[in-house]
């Protein structure tokens, strides 16, 4: 069982690891007008922090078209 | 995460051909070393111990890349990934070498006041800070104050100008994140009214002498008032469109705003982040930005706010493995002995 600030910390840095090689497929092309996605999950706002039943849709989902 | 298809090893980027999904750039190498730096120190970490580690890298490459890296990928990939920061070392550490005085066309020797401000990431503040000590923050658990002076104070290496300040406030709101209580906007406000210096006229928050460029309170009111991701992408690609791709102003910048807009959602968040661009005076696409920088950076504010649970379990999975094989990196180990050297 990880504690909450260890889940935190390793968040923050593989979050780190994950989000550059989001961005890194994307960088610097100059096709694909969007990637196919954001304006396609789901509108739900959550206050406070993020509600995890919200997490299989968004793992499901396939977000570059390039 | 698709796979990178198509895309050729670079220094600054991907060290292998077609590297499987999950794979990142020089930001997580650069913050690479500095994660096993403090845990090499047992958690303390200032300036001389890293630049004393850039150095050593720099030194005896063949310890530091992957096994299956030839003595051209080491000269082409890896010594150029090392050099800017064994120079940047050099500097801080007052160490003369003639790496120093590779970046000048000039035979005569350049006078050390020259190098101070040229040599490495170039003469503008830019996101080497942000890049390479994203994990700052995490040194001190809900202590933003002490969050933003160590990273402001490793930033010395790297970084100049409002740069600094901009390494430190992501410093800060990582720190914040930290706490039990996780409302993202407070996490988000916490972090950029950090100041624990006093600093006049930032151009990370308000600047008056700046006012002809984007604002960060202009950036959180476009996130305020876009009715969905689309309309909110575009406008951050105009306010951004003139600034330098390496701007801190935009790397930090974009990504908070984007993180208020979506109240700390990491999925959102990341593939915002990975939507920043450049458009033309018809809002169509240019290209992308630096988007493996602000999406990095959103990642690292998000997972810090959320932790790793609340990322989808085949993007981990992916980011772990990918990472050890294209760079021997094992970045879930290393997370885990970073956390237990600092709070255990």
């Amino acid at each position: 069982m990880v504690d909450e600030l260890e889940d935190k910390v390793m968040g923050c840095i593989i979050g780190s690891v994950i989000g550059d090689a989001v961005g890194s497929v994307s960088e610097g092309l100059s096709r694909e007008q969007f990637i196919n996605l954001p304006w396609n999950i789901n509108k739900k706002r959550v206050a406070g922090r993020y509600d995890a039943s919200s997490r299989k849709r968004a793992s499901s989902f396939r977000y570059m078209a390039c | 995460m698709m796979p990178l298809q198509g895309r050729g090893p670079h220094p600054l980027g991907i060290w292998l051909a077609d590297a499987p999904r999950g794979t990142g750039t020089d930001d997580t190498r650069m913050n690479n070393i500095f994660i096993e730096c403090v845990i090499k120190n047992r958690g303390d970490i200032n300036p001389h111990l890293l630049a004393f580690e850039y150095i050593e890298r720099y030194r005896d490459i063949e310890k530091y890349v992957p096994e299956y890296f030839t003595s051209e990928d080491i000269e082409k990939l890896a010594l150029p990934f090392y050099r800017s920061l064994f120079r940047r070392a050099c500097i801080y550490l007052r160490i003369d070498a003639p790496e120093l005085y590779e970046p000048f066309d000039t035979k005569e020797r350049v006078p050390w006041y020259v190098i101070e401000e040229s040599a490495g990431y170039g003469d503008f503040p830019n996101i080497s800070g942000l890049i390479s000590l994203q994990s700052a923050g995490l040194l001190y658990a809900n202590e933003p104050e002490k969050a933003y002076k160590k990273a402001y104070e490793l930033s010395t290496i790297t970084d100049m100008g409002y740069a600094r300040d901009a390494t430190a406030i992501l410093a800060a709101t990582i720190s914040a994140a930290l706490s039990e209580k996780d409302n993202p906007l407070e996490v988000l406000e916490r972090g950029i009214k950090t100041n624990p210096f006093g600093l006049r006229n930032r151009r990370m928050t308000a600047n008056q002498w700046w006012q002809h460029y984007p604002q960060l309170h202009e950036l959180f009111r476009m996130a305020d008032e876009s009715k969905d991701e689309k309309e909110l992408i575009l406008k951050l690609a105009k306010a951004c469109n003139h600034l330098h791709l390496f701007d801190p102003f935009d790397v930090l910048g974009v990504p908070l705003t984007i993180i208020r807009y979506c109240k700390g959602d990491p999925v959102r968040s990341i593939i915002m982040a990975a939507n920043h661009r450049k458009i033309d005076e018809e809002g169509r696409l240019i290209r992308f930005r630096d988007t493996d920088c602000t999406a990095m950076v959103a990642g690292a504010i998000v997972g810090a706010i959320n932790g790793l649970t609340s990322f989808p379990k085949d993007w981990v999975k992916d980011a772990i493995e990918a990472n050890k094989k294209v760079y021997n990196v094992d970045i879930e180990k290393n997370s885990k002995t970073f956390y237990a050297v600092l709070y255990q």
